[in-house]
């Protein structure tokens, strides 16, 4: 990640002042998440790990987990689960899991529709059902939601986090977290599939 | 829903700006993403817009012409494009899979740079410029240190390495590979000698474009084929010649009759009326008889003996000295079983077939016209001897009035349209360089470090690069032209789009080269480049690898091996996924780090500025098409004047839009363009003709004196060289015992086989079975990283034998290195994998069943795995193993690699040490081995 969007991230943080609110607290959570599951964690992003730890109790046991790791150890597990080369055990699209080991099938397409109806265009060059997309998609829709002028706007924001959350992320992040599980011997691979399905899990109660 | 999207944020509010905002930020992978329809319906925007794109396949080496139809930007149908005469709307089951190519979880995504050790496997992610920056600077490194000449470049197996070529000729290397140095090189010596082509095939590709009485132009869908020889070729399998395997039942059906001759019951045998189960390496033995008994029996006033059609000799040069030389042999007696040479019972001895079998085929041979003796990869291809064999074949073809005759043979070679131009080898052949050669500064070409030509291999058209792990480890000793005595070392290797590590010479000796260090501890070759979209072998080595890409993400041409001048465009079907780039973008970015890393050979002007899209490099290419002349029957152009070279667009030449240049003899019509490609159906076909070989004007017969040549003038040339360097005979050609290259008739045995060579004689106890490997497309690498392409089974090489396996992932943790327990299950017999072929005869001797498994070992000690296929679908005392499908050491090949233990590798048993004498092709087939029951 550029410095400058990260720098973006946060000033809209601040512009909109979530700093300290619950929904400014799952947004970070969400893209911390995001970056995590996107390339070999850098210092700067397990430096946030920490930061993100002193004030969120969930994220406490991971940040404690990487540090127990070498930075050799995690960037060399990050890339043997999730990019190979070769046959990578943990594939992070979702319609490997739903359409039978494949990519760009149906699911990543209606994906990508449900992203279009709420005005978002992936970029053309990842199946848009990569979890990051997946994670950055349901961050939107939990501001949107915040920053709807209306009760009605917010409600149909976080009805359609729901319907994200049951028809595309549950679905096969379960799963995916199950292949993780059976194919890492390091805590903090182990506990960052389980933090990632807490941190969801626990959005689809609150969309209840 | 959609009116609420637009009603809460399309208003532009600081709340749109910051949901929008967290989209966009994140990894870089994700950063640009962010595009919002503000004044369109985003519904409308694209939704199932359906295309239609046609373009060409490279799946395998066939590459035949697809229709590719992609809804709302996502690939959704491939069928094949029927404008193509090539493969005339046909596809099979991997292309139309190719969308499990493009859409690969497992493909290469990013550039990586390697952070373990050689052949380990670990690599971090990195930025292209990062990975360009890396390459460059150790490229420039190795340049300042040892010369330009010590990178090679293997450009792999597609007909688009071009960019790559051009930007390391211009880097200063003389030494550009590919993979036809180890595909095929024997089978095409033949053809190059006499003809100045390289590819013989039958003339089986419809329909043809012919030029009526009437003048207009129609297809013609006859076969006027009446007897074809397939020896050692099996393209019911081995799909290259894609129109060789539809044609061949047309043709049947038309009457034709088909004889295969081959150790094994091949999927082309299936389709043949006669089987003939030569002992491997004796296909030159069956020619030589099959010359023997025409030039013996041939009347030409007797209807039933006229074999020959003395027309070739109009057209030809050298037929006496070959002839004579070929007859010195009948006398003599060979030592293994004192029968006099070329005899039908010295042929019935060695080949292992019937002596009335072998006189039949050559009279049916003689007999019919029009008629095609075709030899292939297998057989000649793979052979020490295949270029005894090619030779002969040749001839016999051509002396019997089959050469480019209706339903004869076409030298494929040269009839296809021409393309290129800007590979850079014109740059790199004028280039002046300066070397110290024992003291004294010479100047000379560049091209005349050529590690090949100027080394061990001066008559290689193709390079050797089956002989390589030699020159990694010992370095490569110029020893004729100018700079004869000079040495220098190999430091750089650049691969792409091939797996030399593995297919290449032998696995072990690869391993050995690349992995070798410096006592500093420092890897003796300095840089190790992988280019490709999959993860093979070669990758394991890498320093740095390069995300290529796939074949519906970039451009390119095909024109592989036609009957008449056709051009086809590769076009993008998809924009690439991730991070991958096309060549000509790797080619720009890779010449901006050079010249950045102060490379002044490198200017934008030959690369990032000349070349500013993809398309403007094929462009480039497709000016010179088709490039062929005006000759044959029916003439292709009788408004242009005969004998001219043919230029341009078929519909400018059509309809006359052309320039004619008399002093040249060229007919320039609108230059051919990829936009041009695109408005009709992605495809230019010329007419075809006949006869083009005779045409007074020279027609398409390539050699120097522009006849056919008996005497073989690019041999003499070589020769000449060599007179003029000190007469250093190269060294395989002091192996088979000869001083010079032969220019007329040659004969010498092959390697490795107890039967026709009593060098190895004494092996024939002791080592009871020959070892070949057909070569079969559906199991190329590219095959078992679809999955279930993976799971098709395949002419007996390739079959669902697998064994159940529990597999366990290897795991990094603080222990170290460490496999988990329990994991998946793969089933028995649901996985194809490779296998031995052997007889079941051989079988029940050695109490074997289908399935076991077995250790094969050669003399030298060397052993593969793998499990026993049992059926009557080979000869006794032939085992064969397909090359290729087995044995895969990369994790990039999925299950294949979980039964990389149980699969056998014909390479791990070849002789490194022998390459063919002229062209310098391993020799796959040559190997005698024992078996061992596990
Ligand atoms: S024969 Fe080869 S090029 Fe043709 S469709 Fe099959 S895989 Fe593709």
């Amino acid at each position: 990640m550029k410095p400058s969007q990260r720098e973006g991230v946060k000033e809209i943080m601040q512009a909109m002042a979530y700093k300290d609110t619950m929904v400014g607290e799952e947004l970070e959570r969400l893209q911390l998440l995001r970056e995590l599951f996107t390339a070999v964690p850098d210092e700067e992003l397990l430096g946030r790990l920490v930061k993100q730890a002193e004030h969120d109790e969930a994220f406490q046991r991971l940040a404690r987990l990487a540090r127990e790791e070498t930075k050799e150890i995690l960037a060399a597990e990050w890339m043997r689960l999730f990019e190979g080369p070769g046959r990578f055990p943990v594939v992070l699209f979702g319609s490997y899991y739903l359409d039978g080991g494949k990519l760009m099938e149906s699911s990543t397409l209606a994906t990508r529709q449900f992203y279009r109806q709420y005005g978002m265009e992936p970029v053309a060059n990842i199946p848009a059902d990569h979890l990051a997309y997946e994670l950055g998609f349901l961050g939107y829709l939990t501001a949107s939601a915040d920053m709807a002028v209306d009760a009605g706007g917010r409600e149909e924001f976080l009805a359609a986090r729901s319907e994200f959350l049951y028809r595309f992320m549950l679905a096969w992040t379960t799963k995916m977290v199950r292949v993780l599980r059976e194919s890492t011997t390091i805590p903090f691979f182990l506990e960052l599939g389980e933090l990632l399905l807490f941190v969801i899990q626990q959005m689809e109660q609150k969309s209840m | 829903m959609k009116e609420l999207s637009r009603r809460k944020f399309i208003g532009g509010s600081a709340a749109a700006i910051a949901a929008v905002g967290f989209w966009a930020s994140g990894s870089y992978a994700f950063a640009d993403g962010a595009k919002k329809f503000t004044d369109s319906d985003p519904e409308q925007a694209v939704l199932g817009e359906e295309k239609v794109i046609y373009t060409s396949d490279a799946f395998c080496a066939s590459e035949c012409g697809l229709k590719v139809t992609t809804v709302d930007g996502v690939i959704s149908t491939i069928y094949g494009n029927v404008h193509v005469p090539y493969n005339a709307g046909t596809v099979c089951a991997k292309g139309s899979s190719g969308k499990q190519v493009v859409y690969n979880p497992y493909r290469l995504k990013y550039p990586l740079i390697r952070t373990g050790n050689r052949g380990e496997g670990k690599f971090r992610r990195a930025s292209w410029e990062e990975a360009a920056k890396y390459i460059a600077e150790r490229l420039e490194k190795i340049k300042k240190n040892y010369g330009p000449e010590s990178v090679i470049m293997d450009g792999g197996d597609m007909t688009d390495q071009t960019p790559y070529w051009r930007l390391f000729y211009y880097y200063g290397t003389p030494n550009c590979a590919q993979h036809g140095a180890i595909c095929d090189t024997p089978r095409r010596l033949g053809p190059y000698l006499v003809e100045g082509g390289m590819r013989i095939e039958p003339d089986l590709m419809r329909p043809a474009l012919v030029r009526q009485p009437d003048g207009t132009l129609k297809n013609d869908f006859t076969y006027k084929n009446k007897l074809i020889i397939y020896v050692g070729w099996n393209p019911f399998t081995a799909t290259r010649i894609n129109y060789e395997s539809r044609g061949t039942v047309a043709a049947k059906q038309n009457g034709a009759k088909v004889v295969v001759v081959d150790p094994a019951f091949c999927n082309t045998a299936v389709h043949a009326d006669k089987w003939l189960p030569i002992r491997p390496g004796t296909d030159p033995d069956l020619f030589a008889a099959m010359l023997r008994y025409i030039l013996t029996n041939n009347n030409s006033s007797n209807s039933e003996r006229r074999y020959i059609d003395s027309g070739y000799l109009d057209y030809s040069i050298g037929w006496p000295e070959f002839e004579t030389e070929f007859r010195s042999w009948w006398d003599k007696k060979d030592p293994v079983n004192n029968l006099p040479y070329f005899s039908l019972e010295w042929a019935a001895e060695r080949t292992g077939l019937v002596a009335e079998d072998i006189a039949e085929l050559a009279h049916t041979f003689g007999i019919t016209k029009p008629a095609a003796l075709i030899w292939g990869m297998n057989g000649t291809g793979h052979h020490f001897n295949g270029e005894v064999t090619s030779v002969l074949g040749t001839v016999l073809n051509v002396i019997t009035g089959n050469f480019d005759v209706p339903g004869g043979v076409i030298d494929t070679a040269l009839v296809r349209s021409d393309k290129g131009g800007n590979d850079g080898t014109d740059y790199i052949k004028g280039k002046v360089i300066e070397r110290v050669v024992n003291g004294k500064t010479i100047t000379g070409k560049s091209w005349d470090l050529q590690l090949d030509n100027n080394g061990d291999w001066p008559a290689a058209f193709w390079g050797a690069l089956g002989a390589y792990p030699k020159q990694f480890k010992d370095g490569v000793k110029i020893a004729y032209g100018p700079f004869a005595g000079y040495t220098y070392p190999i430091k750089g290797f650049f691969v792409r789009g091939g797996n030399p590590a593995a297919s290449a010479s032998t696995v072990q000796r690869w391993n050995e080269v690349l992995t070798a260090k410096e006592a500093s501890g420092d890897y003796k070759t300095e840089l190790i480049v992988y280019v490709d979209t999959a993860y093979l072998e070669t990758g394991l080595y890498a320093d740095v690898i390069l995300p290529e890409a796939s074949y519906f993400e970039r451009m390119g041409l095909s024109d592989i091996y036609p009957s008449e001048p056709v051009m086809y465009l590769r076009d993008m079907v998809v924009p690439p996924l991730y991070e991958a780039k096309n060549q000509v973008e790797i080619m720009n970015l890779l010449a901006k780090a050079l010249h950045d890393a102060g490379d002044s050979d490198i200017q934008g002007k030959d690369f990032w500025d000349k070349y500013k899209k993809e398309e403007d490099f094929w462009n480039e290419m497709l000016r010179k098409a088709p490039g062929r002349n005006n000759v044959g029957v029916p003439l292709p152009y009788p408004q242009y004047p005969e004998g001219y070279k043919i230029l341009g667009t078929p519909d400018s030449l059509e309809s006359r839009q052309v320039t004619i240049d008399h002093d040249k003899k060229v007919v320039q019509g609108q230059p051919l363009t990829a936009e041009w490609l695109r408005a009709n159906k992605g495809v230019a076909v010329w007419p075809m003709a006949w006869y083009r070989h005779m045409a007074k004007s020279g027609g398409i017969i390539s050699t120097k004196s522009k006849k056919m040549e008996f005497h073989f003038g690019a041999l003499d040339a070589v020769n000449k060289l060599i007179q003029q360097s000190g007469g250093k005979v190269p060294y395989m050609l002091q192996q088979i015992g000869l001083s010079q290259f032969p220019t007329t008739f040659f004969w010498y045995e092959t390697v490795w086989n107890p039967y026709t060579n009593s060098k190895y004689a004494n092996y024939k106890q002791e080592y009871p079975f020959q070892l070949t490997s057909g070569r079969i497309h559906q199991s190329m690498s590219a095959t078992q990283y679809v999955d279930w392409l993976g799971r098709i089974s395949g002419e007996h090489l390739w079959m669902p034998l697998n064994e159940e396996k529990i597999v366990y992932p290897t795991v990094l943790n603080e222990k170290g290195v460490e496999t988990l327990s329990g994991q998946k299950k793969i089933r028995a017999g649901t996985w194809s994998i490779a296998v031995i072929q052997m007889n079941a005869s051989d079988a029940r001797k050695l109490g074997l069943i289908s399935g076991d498994l077995v250790r094969l070992r050669n003399p030298m000690g060397e052993e593969t795995q793998g499990r026993i296929m049992a059926s009557e679908f080979i000869r006794p005392g032939v085992l064969r193993i397909p090359p290729g499908a087995g044995n895969r050491f990369t994790p990039g090949m999925g299950q294949t690699y979980e039964y990389r233990q149980t699969t056998p590798s014909s390479n791990r048993l070849l002789d490194p040490d022998l390459s063919s004498a002229i062209t310098g092709m391993s020799s796959y087939n040559d190997m005698v081995v024992k078996v061992l029951k596990v």
